[in-house]
């Protein structure tokens, strides 16, 4: 018998409107549908009518977790084209923010992922603990979510030495409640080993980015393979892992937030004196694009400038748009108890990713064509 | 009493309100004391939470939870973006903001709003006491005008990316007017003042009953234009300027009255061919001077 079950758009698995449409035969999962466009507020055309400072802050609003992806990604292919030498301190300050940005929004993943393993106790401290954290990002940047701390040339506000002391400080209180998440993990394993599995060649063939592609096994980090920022400076390493499952992808981003941990420490440590912000002069022509590690992967910003403070065409391609359809190939096959873990683990996050698609009635159609026909056309 | 059932509905956001709402669980905002719950079924709940802009595949969905709510509904909205489409308007799928849609009872402003507001903005719904929360240092609350030093030249209105700003003239008045309902606490206009006169406020801002008294405005006064007596340049601005200029080149002291005349014509009579005289007689006598 075959059952279909409509999620969405509104429901208590989705924290953002999207529609799963699920097929289900004899209790597994056959086939399903994914419908966007719930959230879809026409950024890039926007874009065009907001003048090039005024994009970095609606850059940053394309999505509130990875606010700093947005803006450092947007900031780094404008001043590609300037052609212009960002101070190495306005470098630090913004792999510092962008870090305790990827901290905060994988302790918030954990929440969910408790949330969804009902695990109460966990979740509340998790929460708790990532409070603290928001207690230092809101003197550094100003606000709690969206930072505005990039601005094209550089940032806009220093961080005191008082503010820096009490981040590193912090970090330890971090590290422990990292092992307490690890330890939880371990506990919940046979909960989320097996479910949702992405083999190695599967990922590679619909082209899964960030921590969803670490833990089908493939090594791809943009802060390495491309560094950015101050990047090229500190030491870390690229976790990854082969059990290609929601465990995996657990384990991923708990083992990153470690690495997290240790590249907020080095920045700090070796933040350099200096200006933060360098002078840019008139728009020039041209194109670029720039590419960085969100929390959810690789996130890619294109810029084209025509001379004018109005840029002609921003194009942005965020992580969740490329790893959403893989959800297909995790799910068919489980039982639907299965559901709310698996669309857990990618992290999806459904506001940068919604677009309009527009099918045009002709293209959609195969029409056969005749040897005549060709030849009148000419 | 039992608990109240809070229902979030995110119908157009970037996930930056959600994640807010989300973290008012957390231990140190007390959100025991309020007795509410946050539920998973609109039907579970009186309290309706709306995040994020209405885009149009949503509307529907806006619609049919309000209808869906238990009696009596209240509606609060949080966020620029619910209140009137914040940095997101003018886009082409955005609709009108909520209240155009629903009934609504509580406004939160902020881009997004701390839990620390949220949470306060409930309790005030619900009529329940609840602890204050002062912000921490550096933080970016909503712009605070000082009447004294503005001059009302408008620096602010281009730069807002969220058509916060607004500037009105009327007969010989000029009003400079601050909506708190679109501002998104970005602190451009604060950039941009040549006269130091915008301040982001250092505290929390907290929920309003209705958004058209949400902001703060100055009044300028407007010169009048020495060609034809049309009211364009605020007479402030026009001091502020010749002061700066004089501040650089002190020979043009003896000149004041001539470049605060040159500064109050309007624009329609400074592109008028017939009066390219006029100004080149100004420029004469600066260059002669220097």
């Amino acid at each position: 018998m075959t059952e279909v079950m409509k999620i969405g758009p509104y429901h208590p698995l989705n924290l953002e409107p999207e529609i799963y449409e699920v097929t289900m035969r004899n209790g597994k999962i056959i086939d399903v549908g994914i419908e966007q466009g719930y959230t879809h507020r026409g950024i890039e055309r926007l874009m065009e009518s907001k003048s090039l400072s005024q994009d970095v802050l609606l850059a940053e609003r394309v999505c509130g977790l990875c606010s700093q992806a947005h803006s450092t990604a947007y900031c780094q292919a404008v001043e590609k084209i300037f052609g212009a030498e960002i101070p190495q301190r306005a470098n630090y300050i913004r792999s510092l923010v962008f870090e305790m940005d990827r901290l905060h929004s994988h302790y918030m993943w954990f929440v969910l992922l408790f949330h969804a393993l009902h695990d109460d106790g966990h979740l509340i401290q998790v929460l708790d603990t990532r409070e603290r954290l928001m207690d230092l990002l809101e003197p550094i940047c100003g606000n709690r979510v969206h930072f505005s701390i990039n601005n094209l040339g550089g940032v806009r506000r220093d961080v005191s030495g008082g503010i820096l002391v009490k981040v590193k400080t912090l970090t330890d209180d971090l590290t422990k409640l990292s092992d307490d998440i690890m330890k939880a993990l371990k506990d919940a394993a046979p909960k989320l080993s097996g479910i949702g599995l992405l083999p190695k060649d599967k990922a590679r063939a619909y082209g899964v980015v960030g921590p969803v592609s670490r833990a089908s096994g493939i090594k791809s980090d943009i802060r390495k393979d491309d560094p950015y920022a101050a990047y090229q400076e500190v030491d870390f390493d690229v976790p990854t892992e082969n059990g290609c499952d929601v465990f995996s992808r657990a384990l991923v981003r708990a083992r990153e937030t470690f690495e997290s941990i240790k590249l907020v420490r080095q920045l700090i440590d070796r933040m350099p004196e200096g200006e933060i912000r360098a002078e840019l002069g008139k728009p020039p022509v041209g194109e670029d694009f720039s590419r960085v590690e969100a929390p959810r992967g690789e996130l890619i910003y294109y810029a084209r400038l025509n001379g004018t403070n109005y840029p002609e065409r921003i194009k942005l391609r965020p992580p969740t748009y490329v790893n959403d359809p893989a959800v297909v190939e995790m799910l068919v096959g489980e039982k639907l108890a299965n559901l709310p873990p698996i669309l857990e683990s990618l992290d999806r996050c459904i506001s940068c990713t919604n677009r309009i698609t527009v099918v045009d009635e002709r293209t959609g159609r195969s029409r056969k064509i005749s040897l005549d026909e060709l030849r009148r056309l000419k | 009493m039992s608990e109240i059932g809070v229902y979030r509905l995110n119908i157009g956001s970037c996930n930056g309100c959600d994640i807010e709402v989300l973290s008012v669980l957390a231990t140190r905002f007390g959100i025991g004391e309020l007795r509410t719950k946050i539920v998973e079924e609109p039907e579970q709940a009186n309290v309706l939470m709306v995040v994020g802009v209405v885009t149009m595949k949503m509307l529907d969905s806006l619609k049919e939870v309000y209808a869906k709510l238990k009696e009596p509904k209240v509606v609060v909205v949080a966020g620029a973006c619910a209140l009137s489409s914040g940095i997101f308007q003018k886009s082409y799928s955005v609709l009108e903001p909520t209240d155009k849609f629903v009934p609504v009872n509580s406004y939160i402003p902020g881009c997004p709003p701390s839990p620390q507001v949220i949470a306060d903005g409930l309790a005030k719904v619900l009529k329940v006491k609840y602890r204050e929360w002062s912000a921490l240092e550096g933080f970016r609350g909503v712009p605070e005008l000082d009447v004294e030093k503005c001059t009302g030249c408008g620096a602010c209105e281009m730069a807002c990316p969220a058509f916060a700003i607004e500037l009105v003239d009327e007969g010989s008045k000029r009003t400079v007017k601050f909506m708190y309902d679109k501002c998104i606490n970005c602190a451009s206009c604060e950039e941009v003042c040549p006269d130091d006169a915008v301040h982001l406020a250092k505290k929390r801002h907290l929920s309003w009953p209705d958004r058209e008294s949400m902001g703060t405005s100055a009044e300028e006064e407007l010169a009048k234009c020495p060609l034809c007596g049309a009211f364009q340049v605020p007479a402030k601005q026009i001091r502020s300027f010749s002061d700066s200029i004089i501040e650089k080149v002190e020979k043009y002291k003896k000149f004041r009255e001539d470049i605060e005349r040159a500064a109050a014509v309007c624009s329609e009579c400074r592109a008028k061919i017939a009066n390219i005289d006029v100004g080149k007689a100004i420029l004469f006598k600066l260059m002669v001077s220097s």
